[in-house]
């Protein structure tokens, strides 16, 4: 874990005019840099466990990141995926909601909790984007539910690459997203269990949609997607 | 199918309730006067929310559901409000999404965008839909805990204290539900048939956590029981109190 706080790191973030503080002026992203710091993460490691006192806040700045849910026996649901320019962590509540665990390392910028809700109480424009933020999240969250409750298989994989490939940051300018590959940070094992799926299914579901020429996959960690009117017919 | 009407503006007294609804007495409700669509909603009448706008629907009396239809012919009920709740319905959805009444309503449906911008000089209301939001959210996250990792016995358990959270009453040890929606509703909320609802509710009864008395009647004998059975997450049910 590296900490550091260089002068103003909000001037060089990737994600500055993608997340919650995109719609500060400059005194008030000086204000907000007062109060965090970045934070580097390797592959593996938790930010966030669930049911722990909130103590803290965080945009992506860098990388991907699970959240997580156990029942109370021990059975983890994975409750989705957070990619640059998302937000982590629940604002104005006392405890965390889900867990938070690096899959490819990452990078995020934290917030103390407690100075992030008074700086958003203060602040009427990061309040507003973060009620955004939250309706956005809502909404994924809701389509993960469908995922789970009512999608085979075949619906499940074209539902997870659609989203993977509308929210993993573009690389390049290329202006043709569909020619190019997408990197899956994900192994198939963690597809699978995100999914609710076995890795065998998830094989024989990529398998087949590279066989009917809806994807191709360059190498286990990239995805292409060549007809993406077809995969959002399978997803339904 | 839309059976809605819907009313230009017998605003001020609808205005009135809601402000009052939802403790937001300090906000001149003329701010909020042109903004919104009234609907009462009849039994089992639907009305389209996806179109153009994301919309922020008030539930001032009943209960709705949320549908989503999920080709060819699936339906999963994401969510339930009741009086005094907020109902966040997403414009751009990959899925109808239809809100039904579960019983007699009158809903109250704003703009999202134009309620969002009111609210940008209202901080009070801001806060609101900003709390609101993330109770949502958080229903949500459990919800797809439950379809994703539960039994069915597990999800049952767990809606029965959701709802007791929600629209219980305290009636000595005990607490009192009057749940407008069918066993059907909470088959399609669960992701179960309505046999397994009903099987589910048998044998609550048999083992004494819930008596129950008609259709909509369930009275909660045995909480700790109930959520031992329901295996619930560490976090579920936190935060509540503080919103």
């Amino acid at each position: 874990m590296d900490e550091s706080r260089p002068a103003n790191f909000c001037q060089a973030c990737a994600i500055r005019n993608r997340a919650i503080c995109a719609d500060l002026d400059e005194r008030e992203i000086d204000a907000l840099n007062a109060i965090g710091r970045r934070r580097s993460l390797i592959a593996g490691e938790q930010l966030l466990w669930e049911g722990n006192e909130a103590m803290l806040v965080a945009n992506v700045v860098e990388g991907v990141l699970k959240l997580s849910s156990s029942t109370a026996d021990g059975k983890e649901q994975i409750l989705g995926l957070a990619y640059p320019s998302d937000f982590l962590g629940r604002p104005f509540g006392e405890t965390t909601p889900f867990g938070a665990e690096a899959l490819t390392d990452s990078l995020v910028c934290v917030f103390n909790r407690t100075d992030f809700d008074r700086f958003a109480r203060e602040h009427p424009r990061l309040e507003h984007k973060l009620l955004e933020r939250t309706l956005s999240e809502l909404d994924r969250t809701r389509r993960w539910m469908l995922l789970l409750g009512r999608m085979n298989a075949e619906q499940r994989i074209a539902t997870f690459l659609l989203d993977l490939s509308d929210r993993m940051p573009e690389r390049g300018c290329s202006p043709e997203r569909t020619a190019e590959a997408l990197p899956l940070p994900l192994s198939r094992q963690q597809i699978a269990d995100i999914l609710g799926l076995t890795i065998e299914t998830v094989s024989r579901q990529l398998t087949k949609l590279r066989a009917s020429a809806v994807i191709d996959l360059p190498s286990r960690r990239e995805v292409r997607i060549r007809d993406r009117k077809a995969l959002s017919e399978l997803a339904g | 199918m839309i059976h809605a009407r819907s009313h230009p503006s017998p605003s001020e007294d609808l205005l009135q309730r809601l402000t009052t609804l939802l403790a937001l007495r300090d906000i001149p409700t003329r701010i909020l006067d042109s903004a919104f669509q009234s609907l009462p909603l009849d039994r089992g009448s639907s009305s389209l929310v996806e179109g153009e706008q994301d919309a922020i629907v008030f539930v001032l009396r009943g209960a709705c559901k949320l549908v989503a239809h999920v080709p060819p012919d699936r339906e999963q009920i994401l969510s339930f409000s009741f009086e005094g709740d907020i109902l966040f319905a997403p414009a751009d959805g990959s899925h109808a999404l239809t809100v039904v009444a579960v019983e007699d309503s009158e809903v109250l449906r704003f703009d999202a965008g134009v309620l969002s911008a009111l609210a940008a000089s209202e901080p009070k209301l801001s806060m609101l839909l900003l709390e609101r939001a993330v109770r949502s959210l958080g229903r949500s996250r459990e919800k797809a805990v439950a379809l994703g990792r539960k039994t069915a016995p597990e999800r049952v358990a767990d809606f029965l204290l959701s709802m007791a959270g929600r629209i219980g009453v305290q009636e000595g040890d005990t607490q009192v539900l009057i749940l407008p929606m069918s066993r059907r509703d909470i088959a399609d909320s669960l992701g179960l048939t309505i046999e397994t609802v009903s099987r589910q509710f048998g044998e609550l009864r048999t083992a004494g956590l819930i008596a129950t008395s008609g259709r909509s009647q369930v009275r909660i004998l045995d909480r700790e029981a109930l959520h031992a059975r329901s295996a619930r997450s560490v976090s579920a049910g936190r935060n509540i109190s503080r919103i």
